[in-house]
């Protein structure tokens, strides 16, 4: 048999074995991917869908991390709002305090040790209504 | 450098060019040829008794992947992708299998004097057929590594 023959009953027996092989995984082998494509695109169709994947990938990326961003100011800002009005009841305490006392000393007939009375009334850990 | 419309985005165009005419087309005379002499018309006179093996082989892979081409072109997106593909994919692969036995065939029986139309068969349908079929392996392989 010449070298002839024996290259063409080679690329034949290549050729129909893998095409064989081909069309019988194509009747017989269930579907082992998860895709669901919908059509075949040109080349440049391709390119295009795949740079809009990764655009639409991107996107979902950021809206994500600026949700994130967005949920750690809402917290600060549910902090912040809390402090301020711990510190508006704190300075109401002061301005009353101060209100007290300054009808104290206006009073003519307050005594020294009544003044001193009222400043010791607080705890001397206690300062300004917060503790120390 | 892409082409941009007025306010600065790219124009694409998607242009329905995944016909595959000529691939079509000999996919319809390998399978009308390959069944029609299988199925019982006698072999072209032409054809001498040391190229009648090769003939043979010819019209049964030619109507195999012929039909098997013909029937994935016709159903269209009935057959999922990646099947319709390994479909393809084998059609091609026996079309290829029988344009070599048909350059075997002819050479066998018109030596060089047939260089021609031996180049025309090799070019167009053997390399032209293992090309695509090159195509849609790339596709499955693809396919497999993203969606698996």
């Amino acid at each position: 048999m010449s070298s002839w023959t024996t290259a063409v009953i080679a690329a034949v027996t290549g050729l129909s074995g893998g095409g064989l092989v081909a069309i019988v995984q194509g009747l017989f082998q269930r579907r082992v991917t998860r895709a669901d494509a919908a059509d075949r695109l040109t080349d440049s169709a391709v390119e295009w869908a795949t740079a809009l994947k990764a655009d639409a990938d991107s996107a979902r990326r950021e809206a994500g991390e600026a949700y994130e961003a967005a949920r750690a100011a809402r917290r600060e800002l549910t902090e912040v709002h809390r402090q301020m009005a711990a510190l508006a009841d704190e300075v109401e305490i002061v301005t009353l305090r101060l209100r007290q006392w300054r009808t104290a000393i206006l009073d003519p007939q307050t005594t020294l040790e009544r003044l001193r009375a009222m400043v010791d009334a607080e705890p001397a850990h206690y300062l300004n209504g917060r503790q120390s | 450098m892409p082409s941009t419309a007025d306010d600065g985005r790219p124009v694409v165009v998607v242009v329905r060019s995944q016909r595959r005419p000529h691939e079509i087309m000999l996919m319809l005379f390998s399978a009308v040829y390959g069944v029609v002499f299988v199925a019982g018309l006698p072999l072209p006179e032409s054809l001498s008794a040391a190229a009648r093996v090769a003939a043979v082989g010819f019209f049964a892979l030619s109507g195999l992947g012929g039909l098997t081409g013909v029937i994935v072109a016709a159903a269209g997106r009935r057959f999922a992708v990646d099947r319709a593909i390994r479909l393809e994919l084998g059609a091609n692969l026996l079309v290829a299998a029988a344009g070599v036995l048909y350059v075997y065939a002819i050479l066998s029986l018109s030596g060089r004097a047939a260089w021609l139309v031996v180049l025309l068969i090799a070019c167009v349908w053997i390399t032209g057929s293992i090309w695509r079929a090159g195509q849609l392996l790339a596709d499955l392989r693809q396919i497999r590594k993203e969606a698996r």
